[in-house]
């Protein structure tokens, strides 16, 4: 099931910064680890991963270096302080969100999950 | 650091060093307060403005202060600022019913002073030119009892201001020389 | 190892200059374009060598894959603000030339100043042999943002006595002004004013200076620098104490 949206809406923030915050990573990269991390379920249009990456370094929450390898340079995204402390209410705040959504679509049990 | 903060930090030190920089040159956003800035440090004024005028790049003030009138000349500098210069006057002679000085920069002459009479309506001011002849300059126009006349002539390096000066001439309203004078300071 | 010659077609080239002409803070373009360049390259790579496309396939792929270049571009400049980005652009250039400006005017100043406070001593001009009087007053004249401090005054065997100073401007106009060292009027007890004499004092924010007034007598026991003009004034008495005779 391949959920084709232009941004993956508000969460892209949140997955962006999940991945950088285990390793830096490069623009491409990022699209091939989020492919294959979701089993494919997350594939967008690849050119909008780029506004949302500028956008979270003005932000300040990521920020961006040049690292040479195989003999290209490429732009490399690492997660700062600031990303981290944003990346953790991120999460609480997907938390609290599915756990709302699935206390109205499920009923009791999923309530507990 | 993001582009925000980072052009945030840049005007704040801009500021800092833009401070700095007028200090270093003496330079002022206003001509008065130039001029007074300059006054204090040749512990002179505060002193009164009675009119001021622009000649060239300079704004001249007529002042008065304690008994003592000056016309000094705060040059603009960069074209926004106004720098340090001239500043102190002369005493006024009452005894005499025109007082006079004088001051020069190139090619511009300025007499300047005060009436004691309030009588005088029209003071002339007698100048020899490079070739001898004798030229006219003169001012019926009086700020507080202060006036100026302002020629251009020859260059002030070139020449001495009592070598120029032929006569100065003072006339009420009705045109009648009330005093006549071949000193001017 | 040289970087490997970057394969773009003109359609690649294209479709990149289409996403920058949305960008209108012009000086981050070039940027952008090297990003979107390496990003097609590797996905060209990829589908070529996973998926067996030709060079030209692989490429439309890459292309179609990455999205219309008119809604990236439209969002990529939202976060390339061209009013910020042009006063931070402008702002870096100013700030590099006042930066230069100042610490070429400001250097000399602090050199001469550093050197005058360390280096520079008049009084050690005069040869103590030839003290016959030495006081230190100490005191301080404060004339608008002036303010000079009297450190030493010194009469010597030939009668001349010196008046050792320093001073220094609350406004700063050391940096750029006339230095104006007014020490008044100087006389004795009696009122006589000494006129004939030498001076001289260094420049910069912080200095050190001398007057000398020749033939001071030796039997008179005060200095007094007075100074009364343009509505500004102060009197210093300085005691001098009796001449000691050595000889």
């Amino acid at each position: 099931m391949a959920i084709n949206k232009g941004l993956i809406g508000g969460s892209t923030p949140l997955l962006l910064l999940s991945l950088l915050e285990s390793q830096d990573c490069y623009g491409y990269e990022i699209i091939k680890i989020l492919e294959e991390r979701s089993d494919n379920t997350f594939s967008f249009k690849e050119g909008t991963l780029y506004p949302v990456l500028h956008k979270l370094e003005n932000e300040g929450y990521i920020r961006s270096y040049y690292k040479e390898s195989d003999g290209r340079k490429r732009r490399y995204y690492t997660i700062t302080k600031k990303g981290v402390k944003q990346l953790a209410e991120e999460k609480a705040q997907w938390e609290r969100f599915s756990f709302a959504v699935n206390k109205v679509i499920g009923g009791e049990v999923n309530a507990i999950a | 650091m993001t582009r925000l903060k980072k052009t945030i930090r840049n005007l704040v030190i801009i500021v800092v060093l833009l401070f700095l920089f007028m200090k270093l040159n003496g330079l002022y956003f206003s001509p008065v307060q130039a001029l007074h800035a300059s006054e204090r440090d040749l512990h002179f004024g505060p002193s009164e403005i009675v009119h001021s005028f622009d000649h060239g790049n300079s704004r001249y003030f007529l002042t008065r202060y304690e008994g003592m009138i000056s016309c000094s000349p705060i040059k603009r500098s960069l074209g926004v600022f106004w720098r340090y210069g001239a500043g102190h006057g002369v005493p006024n002679n009452e005894d005499r019913p025109v007082f006079t000085s004088y001051r020069s920069e190139g090619n511009n002459w300025i007499v300047y002073g005060m009436r004691n009479d309030s009588s005088i309506a029209r003071v002339d001011i007698e100048v020899k030119n490079a070739e001898g002849e004798i030229q006219v300059y003169s001012s019926d126009t009086f700020y507080e009892d202060m006036f100026y006349i302002i020629w251009q002539g020859e260059n002030e390096s070139e020449v001495l201001f009592s070598q120029i000066f032929a006569g100065l001439k003072a006339y009420d309203d009705a045109g009648s020389v009330i005093y006549d004078s071949e000193i001017i300071l | 190892m040289p970087s490997p010659k970057r394969q773009e077609s003109s359609s690649t080239r294209e479709s990149i200059k289409k996403v920058v002409k949305r960008v209108h803070f012009i000086p981050d373009r070039y940027e952008i374009e090297q990003e979107l360049a390496g990003h097609i390259e590797d996905s060209v790579l990829f589908l070529q060598e996973e998926e067996g496309l030709s060079q030209q396939e692989a490429e439309k792929a890459a292309l179609e894959r990455m999205g219309d270049p008119d809604e990236i571009g439209i969002a990529l400049n939202r976060q390339h603000n061209p009013v910020l980005g042009y006063i931070w652009y402008f702002s870096r250039i100013v700030l590099v030339l006042l930066c230069v400006i100042v610490v070429l005017q400001f250097i000399p100043v602090l050199l001469l100043s550093g050197w005058t406070i360390l280096f520079e001593h008049p009084i050690r001009d005069i040869p103590k042999e030839a003290y016959v009087r030495h006081v230190e007053p100490n005191e301080l004249i404060k004339l608008d943002n002036r303010r000079i401090r009297i450190t030493d005054v010194v009469q010597t065997k030939d009668g001349t006595l010196h008046v050792l100073y320093s001073s220094y401007n609350l406004s700063f106009s050391g940096l750029h002004g006339w230095s104006f060292n007014n020490l008044g009027e100087l006389k004795d007890e009696d009122g006589e004013i000494y006129f004939t004499g030498s001076g001289r004092s260094t420049a910069g924010l912080y200095t050190r200076g001398r007057r000398s007034i020749k033939d001071f007598p030796f039997d008179k026991e005060k200095l007094i620098l007075e100074y009364d003009y343009a509505g500004r004034c102060f009197k210093v008495e300085i005691p001098l104490g009796k001449v000691a005779y050595n000889d």
